[in-house]
């Protein structure tokens, strides 16, 4: 389903020049709901942006189905990669002119196609915003905006879903349920979805997740793992001297 | 849903809407009315309007027309150097002052002093008489009258629509699409005349007593175009000195204004651009969106201003060129057309250059703010 292969993203040039993400291969197979776990700054998002066309690697490949990106793809090709996946940000960035129901529609206005109504009716329903469709953004709760967001992101029925921090914003059992809703369209519908997330309720519940580290991922297996803290988040040394450990919350 | 998404997006912030809006407004009304300035001042220098250095209107009783030949040869003899009578070969039955427009819309533009008494306002093909006229012809609505023109030495028929009240009462109005220009066709001719209106009905009148030609005073006078025109010149130059270089200040005030508007609006919509390409739309998707709410900040600008821009110029119209048969400003449809196409392009282009800097950009490098 998608394959990424040798991927190189640096950020900076010369001796500032950092590698985010390093010769870092992927594979995602068709059906399979696949976790990147890593601390903040880990490259997390910018491993999304690239598999999502949002941003050009300076190294390797990524396939889907027969779509191919590499560093020197034109727009034509990341518009076309664009509108093949579908991508949830890590904070619902809905349009604040359009109601619930026109932003969830917005995907199809540019993508030339006409929505599925019945089946977005039933993801509202199951994300539990039933009713909430006429609302403004300014008018939904933050928990509602994601999950608008998330319906925005499933309702084309993309073969590959992208999601940055899904459950980072919503309380402990509308996480579970949004994560629960995940795996079931992931089963359901056998599409692909990739998340990325440092999310202990998602990753208590993950029997496998890869760890983005050094800007290549490294699989972790079991949730046990996460339990005992195994994780192993590097910790983060602040300059006043105070130490932090980014993981399990 | 995207005309809709677009209204809403204009008026996201009312009161920088409302100060953009009174801005282009007064830009659009500047404009408008240094291009109707200009474009009066281009109608007054003419030719058509030079030769009309002063009418002779000469009223015969309709029981004179049989003499009505011999009285023109007489007038022509009053002052050959001064005076050419032209048109007069190849008329047939009386001669009347006939102005042709190629609309009812360009005749009420260019006399505003008709008022319709009875009838209807004319089509093309027909004409419209003074109560004057058809005491003298004897015409009525309905009826034909033969007018020669330009155009038809031997004279085109039309149609009587209705009758009206004008400064000039022995005056035929035609509607006649072929008219070369739209205003005036004269019969009487002064050339190099550099007197005033009444001075020259006096030595006309006197030389009608002199010479014994019976004419109705009532209805003998001079209408001097060059001197009124000349008299609007004036205040045309004085309104287009103080209108220019407003409208320059204006002009170039909006256009700071509406590219500070549309750069703040891309700056803040920055991560509703960059959601909206990683959701599949192209750049020329977001471009068309950003100049299609252009355009409706256009409408909603400058539609209301050009009105208001038209009512001025009517007013002012109404105010100084009142009871002498001129017209200050000739403000024209079309030149409401440009003085828009100039404000919409200064709006598509503050629209454009922004949304242009925005989509070249990664989304990735948009989402990635905080």
């Amino acid at each position: 389903m998608l394959t990424v292969h040798d991927l190189c993203r640096t950020y900076g040039r010369g001796v500032h020049a950092v590698n985010v993400l390093n010769n870092l291969e992927l594979e995602v197979k068709t059906g399979e709901l696949s976790i990147v776990a890593g601390r903040s700054g880990s490259g997390k998002t910018t491993l999304l942006h690239c598999l999502a066309g949002l941003d050009l690697p300076h190294q390797g490949q990524l396939h889907l189905g027969d779509l191919t990106l590499h560093a020197k793809s034109n727009e034509a090709a990341l518009l076309k990669w664009r509108r093949a996946i579908s991508f949830l940000h890590q904070t619902p960035i809905l349009i604040p002119t359009l109601n619930a129901w026109e932003n969830v529609l917005l995907p199809f206005r540019y993508n030339h196609q006409k929505p599925e109504l019945s089946w977005i009716k039933e993801l509202f329903s199951r994300l539990g915003i039933n009713g909430l469709e006429k609302r403004r953004p300014q008018q939904l709760s933050g928990g509602q905006a994601v999950r608008v967001a998330l319906a925005r992101a499933l309702a084309k029925r993309s073969q590959l879903v992208l999601a940055d921090e899904p459950t980072g914003r919503l309380d402990a059992q509308t996480a579970l349920d949004v994560w629960g809703l995940l795996q079931q369209i992931c089963q359901d519908q056998n599409i692909s979805i990739v998340v990325v997330t440092h999310d202990p309720i998602i990753l208590e519940r993950a029997q496998y997740f890869q760890k983005l580290e050094f800007g290549k991922l490294v699989p972790v297996m079991s949730s046990t793992s996460v339990q005992n803290n195994s994780l192993q988040f590097p910790e983060i040394t602040v300059s006043s001297g105070v130490t932090s450990k980014v993981g399990k919350m | 849903m995207i005309i809709k998404e677009l209204i809403s997006n204009i008026f996201r912030h009312p009161i920088r809407f409302f100060i953009l809006s009174i801005s282009l407004g007064i830009s659009t009304v500047c404009v408008l009315f240094v291009f109707t300035i200009l474009r009066t001042n281009d109608l007054n220098s003419q030719p058509s309007l030079q030769k009309a250095t002063a009418l002779l209107e000469i009223a015969f009783k309709a029981d004179q027309i049989n003499f009505l030949l011999p009285k023109m040869a007489a007038l022509a003899s009053f002052d050959p150097e001064e005076v050419k009578i032209s048109k007069i070969r190849g008329f047939k039955g009386i001669t009347l002052k006939t102005y042709g427009f190629k609309s009812i819309y360009s005749l009420k533009k260019y006399r505003n002093d008709l008022t319709l008494i009875s009838g209807n306002w004319a089509n093309v093909g027909e004409a419209l008489v003074t109560p004057e006229v058809c005491d003298l012809t004897k015409c009525q609505i309905g009826k034909i009258v033969n007018v020669s023109s330009d155009s038809s030495r031997d004279g085109k028929n039309f149609i009587i629509s209705g009758i009206v009240r004008s400064s000039t009462p022995t005056t035929i109005f035609t509607i006649d699409p072929s008219a070369h220009t739209d205003p005036l066709t004269y019969y009487f001719l002064l050339r190099n005349y550099s007197g005033n209106a009444d001075t020259l009905t006096e030595r006309v009148v006197s030389e009608f007593v002199q010479k014994k030609i019976p004419i109705d005073q009532d209805f003998t006078r001079v209408s001097d175009s060059q001197t009124q025109q000349s008299d609007f010149k004036f205040v045309n130059y004085a309104f287009l000195a103080f209108i220019t270089p407003l409208a320059g200040v204006a002009l170039f005030s909006a256009a700071l204004l509406v590219i500070f508007n549309f750069v703040v609006n891309r700056l803040e919509r920055a991560k509703e651009t960059a959601i909206k390409r990683a959701l599949g739309a192209s750049k020329i998707q977001i471009v068309a969106e950003s100049l299609g709410e252009a355009i409706i900040v256009f409408v909603f600008t400058t539609i209301p201003a050009l009105v208001f821009g038209l009512l001025s110029l009517e007013t002012l119209n109404r105010s100084f060129g009142q009871g002498k048969g001129q017209t200050l400003f000739f403000p024209q449809w079309q030149l409401s057309f440009s003085a828009s196409m100039i404000v919409l392009a200064l709006v598509l282009v503050a629209a454009f250059l922004p949304i242009l800097g925005m989509v070249s950009e990664t989304p990735s490098a948009r989402l990635k703010e905080e």
